[in-house]
């Protein structure tokens, strides 16, 4: 029974908000009827981004431009226009759990048909989420280790069970011997039926997180920042600490009080103050020990006047002004405030960073991962071929410049060789050289024959007598061969034969080797041949 | 890695080209640097030619061309005389002399075989002064016996290789040899 309470209350907001009037569709510079599909959109850079919070289909188009946000395009789309005018249909179609999704892709259907918006990505803003955001003083791990102790440690601190929830795990400050991360978990089943966006999907922010970026950043779960904003229909007041929305309170507003143009400190900033100071009051009752540290308002100046100086007045807290708008162009900024409070959440949805809280299915995520390896894969070889390119150029470019310089060191070579110069001193060098050598040739001498005969005349022993002489020169020596005969003193003989034997080498003749051929004895008188062989 | 591949393959042929045109050029810096030193020293080599030649001239008085054997015969007949030596048989290497002849190397080398007789000493001196000569190349062996048919005398027999030197031919020579 809830749950059909719940999908009639859905529906009945969303029938409210149908009555506005049909496609209620702006675009930039507001008041022109420009389509965007005349226009040669890059998509590459734009983000639809939508909201159906309060099952109305809210979206924006968001285009980046040199870190600067644009808004092309936002608008509502009414009852009739999701072809959901009757409630057979409604039940028969939609599912309780896949209800704002069935809705949400029932105005994707309506806006490629009717408006065809080019966008490469679609940003998720949705209320409809449970989610809890816990902060964790963890002791140091490993990045493999930090999502499962994140999971075991925030499982005990939230009403879901973190096996049955996506986790975003974002560390926020690391020390030698602890980090704090600051652990977001949300149902799968809520961020799953979301799939069907396939990789177009740049996440799904829980509404409750898509206001954080337009304000400061709050560090602890004791301090508060009270975040003020309405639309035409509310005021919306939250209590934001860093673990994301505590509590909130929303209240209608009177529209035609400020709309009127109400004079400082009138009606319209005196509901909102009375309602700020009520929600404080039950804050601090409720959330013992919880500090609000400031309060920031969305609500550009001129839409309140005076509301700054009114809530000053009745509390004693620091007032936070942050104009939301400020990235913007100056056209964007006018086409946001047109747009009204209500884009405020699909503005904060879009600075949001992929490391904050935005969730995917299990299966995108594997998806766009793997698609971004293949992106990467196709990056690397695509340099790679970049690379070798410039290397081959840088190479031929060498290559030739060193061929160049060694053609330039041939000629420069030849041209030597051939001049008049060194042809006439290669000739008076070979010439001298070859003289040189021939007068050296002419200057050896050697008396090495005449030499050895006078040594012989010198040293051959008395009764020694020789009768041939033969000296032949063979490999660098003087081999010698002595024939003769001793005639003289038999007791004599062998001891002239060993003074002509060691004179001979004592002149430098060796390898002397004696040959004794016959003898004749005649009285004490001895006649004997002999051939005498050495080098010199 | 297809891509690798073939850049890896690319480099190391650059690297291949590139060490060959290196060393080319190394080569070809060294052949200038020679060249260079060369022609800075071109009138040291004019220098050492002109005392080269002188040198050479100074032994012109003691060579004889190759055609004209017998003033060389006839000068070593004089040492020999001057000795009291006397030739006894001169040879020459016949097929080696035609053959040096149709030469125009400016030295020629022939060998050669000669015999003198005489006494110990005289033969000493005259083989001293034989191998003072430059037309004498080299004396590759001796042999010295007693010989009865000329008077008891010593029988010297010579081996060796005559050297004949043309100064004409000098610079046709150089000339071919560059």
């Amino acid at each position: 029974m809830n749950i059909l309470k719940k999908i009639d209350s859905k529906m009945t907001q969303m029938a409210t908000a149908l009555q506005m009037a049909k496609a209620d569709i702006h675009t930039k510079a507001s008041g022109e009827t420009e389509s965007f599909s005349s226009r040669k959109a890059r998509s590459s850079d734009r983000i639809l981004v939508t909201d159906v919070s309060l099952g109305v289909f809210r979206y924006a188009l968001v285009n980046r431009k040199r870190k600067k946000l644009d808004l092309e395009s936002f608008g509502e789309l009414a009852k009739e226009d999701f072809r959901l005018d009757s409630a057979e249909h409604i039940d028969s179609r939609f599912d309780t759990q896949n209800l704002l999704s069935d809705i949400h892709r029932a105005g994707l259907n309506w806006l490629e048909k009717n408006c065809s918006l080019s966008y490469r990505k679609i940003l998720v803003v949705s209320s409809d989420i449970d989610f809890f955001v816990r902060r964790l003083e963890l002791p140091p791990l490993k990045r493999g280790e930090l999502l499962d102790v994140a999971a075991w440690e925030v499982n005990k601190r939230i009403p879901i069970s973190a096996e049955e929830s996506y986790l975003v795990v974002r560390r926020d400050k690391n020390q030698s011997d602890f980090s704090t991360v600051t652990v977001g978990a949300a149902p799968r089943w809520q961020i799953d039926r979301w799939e069907y966006l396939g990789e177009q999907l740049a996440g799904i922010v829980p509404t409750t997180v898509s206001l954080v970026p337009l304000g400061p950043e709050a560090v602890s779960t004791e301090a508060v920042y009270c975040y003020v904003y309405q639309t035409n229909s509310e005021i919306n007041i939250g209590f934001y600490n860093s673990e994301g929305l505590q509590y909130s309170h929303t209240v209608p507003s009177i529209s035609t009080g400020y709309e009127a143009g109400m004079p400082p400190g009138g009606a319209g900033s005196a509901r909102i103050v009375e309602e700020l100071t009520n929600s404080i009051e039950v804050l601090y009752n409720h959330f013992p020990g919880m500090k609000v540290e400031g309060i920031v308002l969305l609500i550009p100046p001129d839409e309140v006047p005076g509301l700054s100086g009114a809530i000053a007045e009745q509390v004693d807290i620091e007032i936070i002004s942050v104009d939301p708008y400020s990235g913007m162009s100056r056209d964007s900024q006018e086409l946001w405030k047109d747009a009204g409070p209500e884009y405020l959440p699909l503005l904060g949805a879009v600075l949001t960073g992929e490391g904050d809280f935005r969730f995917f299915p299990q299966s995108i995520k594997e998806r766009i991962n793997k698609k971004r390896i293949n992106k990467l894969i196709r990056y690397v070889l695509f340099f790679g071929i970049f690379i070798e390119i410039i290397a081959a150029s840088l190479w031929i470019n060498d290559a030739l410049g060193t061929k160049s310089e060694l053609a330039h060191l041939q000629a420069l070579k030849e041209r030597m060789e051939n001049s008049d110069a060194y042809t006439q001193s290669i000739a008076y060098q070979s010439r001298a050289r070859f003289l040189t050598a021939l007068g050296d040739q002419f200057a050896s001498r050697s008396n090495e024959y005449s030499r050895l005969l006078r040594i012989f005349s010198s040293i051959t022993p008395n009764h020694i007598y020789l009768e041939n002489v033969s000296v032949v020169r063979r490999e660098g020596k003087l081999h010698l061969n002595i024939g003769g005969y001793y005639d003289g003193d038999l007791s004599r003989t062998d001891v002239a034969m060993m003074d002509f034997m060691e004179s001979l080498k004592s002149r430098g003749v060796g390898q002397l080797k004696l040959q004794r051929l016959g003898k004749k004895l005649s009285g004490d008188r001895k006649t004997e041949s002999f051939v005498l062989e050495g080098k010199w | 890695m297809i891509i690798f591949t073939v850049g890896l393959m690319g480099y190391f042929m650059y690297v291949n080209y590139k060490l060959e045109t290196l060393t080319q050029i190394y080569k070809t810096r060294n052949s200038i640097e020679t060249i260079q030193a060369e022609l800075q020293n071109s009138q040291e080599f004019v220098d050492t030619f002109i005392a080269a030649r002188s040198k050479i001239s100074g032994y012109l008085p003691m060579f004889f061309p190759v055609d004209e054997p017998q003033a060389l015969i006839d000068n070593i007949k004089d040492k020999a005389a001057k000795r009291d030596v006397r030739l006894a048989d001169i040879q020459l290497d016949v097929p080696k002399f035609i053959e040096v002849r149709k030469s125009t190397d400016p030295v020629s080398i022939v060998p050669f075989k000669v015999s003198f007789y005489g006494d110990f000493l005289s033969l000493g001196k005259f083989l001293a002064d034989l191998e003072g000569v430059p037309y004498i190349q080299t004396i590759s062996e001796i042999n010295l016996t007693i010989q009865d048919d000329y008077g008891n005398k010593l029988l010297i027999t010579i081996k060796g290789a005559l050297r004949f030197f043309d100064n004409d031919l000098i610079d046709g020579h150089i000339a071919d040899a560059t």
